[in-house]
């Protein structure tokens, strides 16, 4: 199944998954919506993460922890291709999506961030209106209804509604830290993804944005499938169903590769991790 | 380093811990040689020593709090938490049963508690209980599994031995109802102190595998 071709070029675009697997329910919740199966990631001839096999649950909270460097980013950017753009670098094993291969040759990594969307550390608004910045995924998508319906019900998802709605013709940019990364979720879902990957979307927040952000990703599992990368474990504990463990690890020609060390229950993992490695780096004893 | 300070809170709290094992132990052997030499002055002894332990509990329980709040433990330090709170109660109460036995005695100075034919039942009792004691401050100290185990047995020998003295007493006691209401409060306690010394173990055993076996 390892697909070992840099996928980089834009290719006609395919359906995702095939009929009568949609977000909306065939598979109960907690079935895997997406798989990682012996999954390296290559940047040039550096293999920065290694053979990392695991779930990702529907309508669940699946958190990545790990220290810096240890290939959190990396893995996640794996399970929406957006690794792709980065010159050289390259994915071996399988990432499936209701069980096909993301990186199929047929599969069009565009379509692919349309049902995996992706939420990044820094809110990083366009310098467009509020209205613009909900909407411009939905013109591009070519998204049929009525735009300002689609934008109001995402706000909402959002969490941000209330907070917006009597300006959204102003910049996206005179929003608060807190507002801009609900925005961001906002356009994110706006196009109705299923998967949201999230990388460190509370760092650079205060605890009520902070807050209010993880209350919308416990929210957001009804509809959708959550993954987030998060160096705050108490929040992974707070938020996640389960979580991963990354490290990275020295091999034998002193390269560093991040690897997968625990998959687990996050209940389990923060009061009795089966891996030592993981027992150390959660109560802080490294080094 | 951050860390180091939270070692230290630990450390104390094992501490704690470790001296209210020993103080557990002391009271059920004071208690014992109350019983059974009717000896009034190890009695009060043991009455009035019981205060250490509640110290200690009360130090142990305002200790936690401030652990979980300020350092969030998880994984092998958050059950050590968890723990640290019942094995408190347990030998907290421990000091408790004993103070129980020496008041019986008090109770009936200058009086004997324990006729010649409890005796040898009696004893059996109080020895398994101050040898589970030590144990248990042993596995405290080492949290080694199999010691940890090994107070079951221990129990089982002092739950054998309440039935005995249970069926001496209604079977033609000649003592008097008092005499055998006595007993059966004081084997009563001592079989109580086991079960502590049985549940401290099993939270040591919880501490080190994350598992309760029952
Ligand atoms: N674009 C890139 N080109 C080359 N190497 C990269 C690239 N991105 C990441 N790496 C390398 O891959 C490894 C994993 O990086 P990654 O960013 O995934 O780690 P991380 O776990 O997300 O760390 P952090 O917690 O600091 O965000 C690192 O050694 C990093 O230097
Ligand atoms: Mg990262």
């Amino acid at each position: 199944m390892a697909s070992n071709d840099t996928h980089t070029t834009t290719r006609p675009s395919v359906a995702i998954h095939p009929a009568g697997t949609t977000a909306s329910g065939t598979e109960p919740a907690g079935a895997p919506v997406m798989q990682l199966r012996d999954v390296s990631v290559y940047y040039g001839s550096y293999e920065a993460v290694r053979g990392t096999t695991m779930p990702i649950q529907q309508n669940q909270v699946t958190a990545m922890i790990g220290p810096s460097g240890c290939g959190k980013s990396t893995v996640l950017r794996a399970l929406n291709r957006m690794n792709d753009p980065i010159p050289g670098a390259r994915v071996s094993g399988e990432v499936s999506f209701h069980g096909q291969d993301l990186y199929a040759r047929d599969v069009d990594p565009i379509q692919v961030r349309r049902h995996i969307g992706m939420v990044f550390q820094k809110p990083n608004p366009f310098p467009k209106s509020i209205f613009d910045n909900v909407a411009y995924g939905l013109r591009i998508n070519g998204i049929k209804g009525r735009l300002d319906d689609h934008v109001e019900e995402a706000l909402t998802q959002a969490a941000l509604w209330d907070e917006v709605k009597d300006k959204l013709r102003k910049s996206a940019l005179a929003l608060s830290g807190g507002q801009q990364q609900r925005l961001c979720i906002a356009r994110t879902i706006a196009v109705k993804p299923e998967v949201i990957l999230m990388d460190e979307p509370c760092s650079a927040l205060d605890p009520i944005a902070t807050a209010k952000i993880e209350d919308l990703m416990v929210e957001l599992t009804n509809d959708y499938t959550i993954v987030i990368v998060t160096h705050n474990m108490q929040q992974a504990a707070r938020v996640s169903h389960h979580t991963a463990f990354f490290t990275a690890e020295v091999d034998e020609q002193q390269v560093r590769h991040g690897r997968l060390v625990e998959f687990s229950q996050t209940g389990k993992l923060f009061t009795n991790p089966a891996d030592k490695r993981t027992e150390d780096y959660i109560t802080g004893r490294f080094g | 380093m951050v860390r180091d300070i939270q070692d230290e809170q630990l450390d104390r709290l094992t501490g704690v811990l470790a001296a209210m094992s020993r103080e557990a132990a002391a009271a059920i052997r004071g208690a014992s040689a109350a019983l059974f030499d009717a000896d009034r002055a190890a009695a009060e002894a043991v009455v009035a020593g019981d205060v250490v332990l509640d110290r200690y509990r009360a130090e142990a329980e305002a200790m936690i709090p401030e652990v979980l709040v300020r350092h969030q433990p998880v994984a092998s330090d958050l059950r050590l938490v968890v723990c640290a709170l019942r094995i408190a109660a347990s030998l907290e109460r421990m000091g408790d049963l004993a103070v129980h036995i020496a008041k019986v005695v008090l109770m009936r100075h200058p009086v004997g508690v324990v006729p010649q034919q409890a005796a040898a039942v009696l004893s059996t009792m109080a020895d398994a209980a101050a040898r589970m004691a030590d144990k248990a401050a042993v596995v405290l100290a080492t949290r080694d599994q199999v010691d940890a185990t090994q107070l079951g047995l221990d129990d089982d020998e002092v739950d054998a031995a309440e039935k005995r003295l249970l069926s001496l007493l209604v079977s033609g006691w000649p003592y008097g109802v008092e005499s055998a209401i006595d007993l059966a409060l004081v084997a009563r306690y001592y079989e109580r102190y086991a079960d502590h010394a049985v549940n401290v173990a099993r939270q040591v055993v919880f501490l080190v595998t994350g598992t309760i076996r029952l």
